[in-house]
């Protein structure tokens, strides 16, 4: 059965990129602009994994984080978060403080072939 | 201590000079002042500064104030009889404001008492200057990063939704992979544009323009932006701001990129509901083009040192290149004009850019290129922006 992914990045591109590069190896994916569309579309879905973009305006994407974490029916799905900064674990580490840290950090660009590994191993599918 | 063996100017070698002609040498404006805080004696430096002001009190001629300053290196000296340090900012003579390092010490009379004291004053300008760019530069690097990575990605991703597309015979899915790859190529082009203005690479060219119909102009282009974000967006261009010689395009890169540095504030203020950015240009009594950009974003943290021209988190936003305020800050400096912003943490943030509106220059290529210059020297040719 194809798992599913759910996109959650303000920026479109950014969106179909994961989207396709995700559906041409099996999986579902649905995407997100925001966080509380990110949200709905969580709590509806009930995915696998989610990529979650973490500098989305008005801190959403932290606060997102926080709310997927505390939400029973979604707490305990792995969530890989997408960050364009490399000294992400200095500058979240505030952030992540006294709840579940993410499953993995991945740094944009994205390898492909890493992202899909990452994605495989998560939702313990095989190649 | 060996005697150096090189004459000076005059033939006559360094440790024959007599004191006072040494004194009047020292590059830097130094003053005796007694204890009543007046000037009594003054080098050579100091009147080319501040003119030969002896007799008047320090506060007077390096302030204009009626009062003595409330944080005085000198007040302090005459109290501990030590060496104390400041920063300040004095009107000179032809150079209008300046920053100058002071150190004043005491002179100690027969009985061991303080009598006066010595201020030495090193006029720093341009190293605040060149330290302010340096800083901003860093600043910048920083942003720039975040901001390249997410065009990567978008190049990227246009590469690979294209080469998809093509494998599906997929023409939507074509379409929208070769929107991505155009609209980051773009965003290079945006880079390449602003790393010119910061590298000085660029020119300025000036003409005889309006200032408020550049600013008009960059507004209208900006304001669908903020209507997408759903922020208020008002305009006040004084009409009675006249003509004058800037560079327009530098012009409207200031303007959109201060504007997307409101934008971004607003975007990223957690705090409240409802957001505003409001433009607004007059002239000031000295015929100056003012021009403010307000918004009630998130302003600017208080950990911020605020001596720094401005530092808005451009990480958190993908708008900017992470160069804009660099940007702002070097046409700025292109048109001699002057900038502050007035920030709260949680608040908001006020820029005033003061610009001079610059006389019809010369028709010989000199003055113009003078005009146009960056202060620092150089004088450029001119010639039409190779943008």
């Amino acid at each position: 059965m194809a798992r599913t992914v759910l996109v959650i990045d303000d920026e479109p591109d950014v969106q179909t990129y994961l989207a396709t590069l995700l559906e041409k190896e099996g999986f579902t994916v649905v995407t997100a602009g925001d966080g509380e569309e990110g949200f709905t579309r969580a709590v509806e879905s009930k995915p696998d994994l989610i990529f979650l973009d973490i500098m989305m305006p008005k801190k959403t994407g932290i606060m997102l984080y926080r709310r997927i974490r505390k939400e029973p029916t979604i707490g305990a799905v792995p969530v890989v978060i997408l960050t364009g900064l490399s000294q992400y674990r200095t500058f979240f580490a505030q952030d992540f403080e006294q709840i579940p840290h993410p499953e993995a950090f991945v740094e944009k660009p994205p390898k492909p072939e890493e992202l899909i590994a990452l994605a495989r191993r998560l939702t313990h599918q095989s190649a | 201590m060996d005697q150096p063996d090189t004459p000076d100017v005059d033939g006559t070698l360094a440790w024959e000079v007599p004191c006072d002609r040494l004194f009047d040498l020292v590059p830097s404006a130094i003053s005796v002042i007694d204890r009543g805080f007046r000037i009594r004696r003054v080098n050579e430096t100091f009147r080319r500064m501040f003119g030969d002001r002896v007799g008047e009190p320090c506060y007077a001629v390096f302030k204009g104030r009626h009062l003595r300053c409330q944080s005085c290196p000198m007040a302090r000296t005459f109290d501990d009889g030590g060496i104390h340090h400041g920063e300040e900012l004095v009107d000179t003579l032809n150079g209008g404001a300046r920053k100058v390092a002071v150190q004043t010490s005491p002179i100690v009379g027969a009985g061991g008492r303080v009598i006066a004291g010595l201020e030495v004053a090193t006029d720093i300008s341009r190293s605040v200057e060149q330290w302010q760019e340096l800083a901003l530069l860093g600043r910048a690097m920083a942003g720039l990063a975040h901001y390249i990575k997410n065009v990567l990605t978008g190049l990227d991703g246009g590469v690979f939704v294209v080469e998809e597309a093509f494998a599906r015979h997929d023409d939507t899915l074509l379409r929208r992979g070769w929107d991505m790859v155009r609209r980051n190529i773009d965003r290079v082009g945006r880079l390449s544009r602003e790393q010119l203005y910061c590298s000085r690479e660029r020119v300025p060219v000036l003409e005889d323009v309006s200032p408020n119909s550049v600013v008009c102009e960059a507004a209208r282009l900006f304001a669908p932006k903020v209507a997408q974000e759903g922020v208020a967006f008002t305009v006040e261009l004084d009409p009675r701001v006249g003509h004058g010689w800037i560079d327009p395009e530098g012009l409207h890169n200031l303007v959109t990129n201060l504007l997307v540095n409101a934008l971004e504030a607003c975007r990223f203020d957690t705090g409240k509901d409802h957001h505003w950015i409001a433009v607004k240009s007059v002239t000031d009594s000295g015929g100056r083009f003012v021009l403010e950009v307000a918004d009630n974003g998130h302003g600017i943290p208080s950990e911020v040192n605020c001596r720094l021209f401005a530092d808005v988190l451009s990480t958190r936003g993908t708008a900017g290149t992470g160069l804009g305020l660099l940007v702002v800050y070097h046409v700025v400096s292109a048109h001699r004009g002057e900038i502050s912003v007035l920030s709260e943490d949680g608040l908001g943030s006020v820029f005033t850019v003061t610009l001079p509106l610059q006389p019809r220059p010369d028709a010989s290529a000199g003055a113009a290129a003078e005009a146009a210059g960056d202060g620092d020297g150089t004088r450029p040719e001119r010639s039409v922006s190779p943008l």
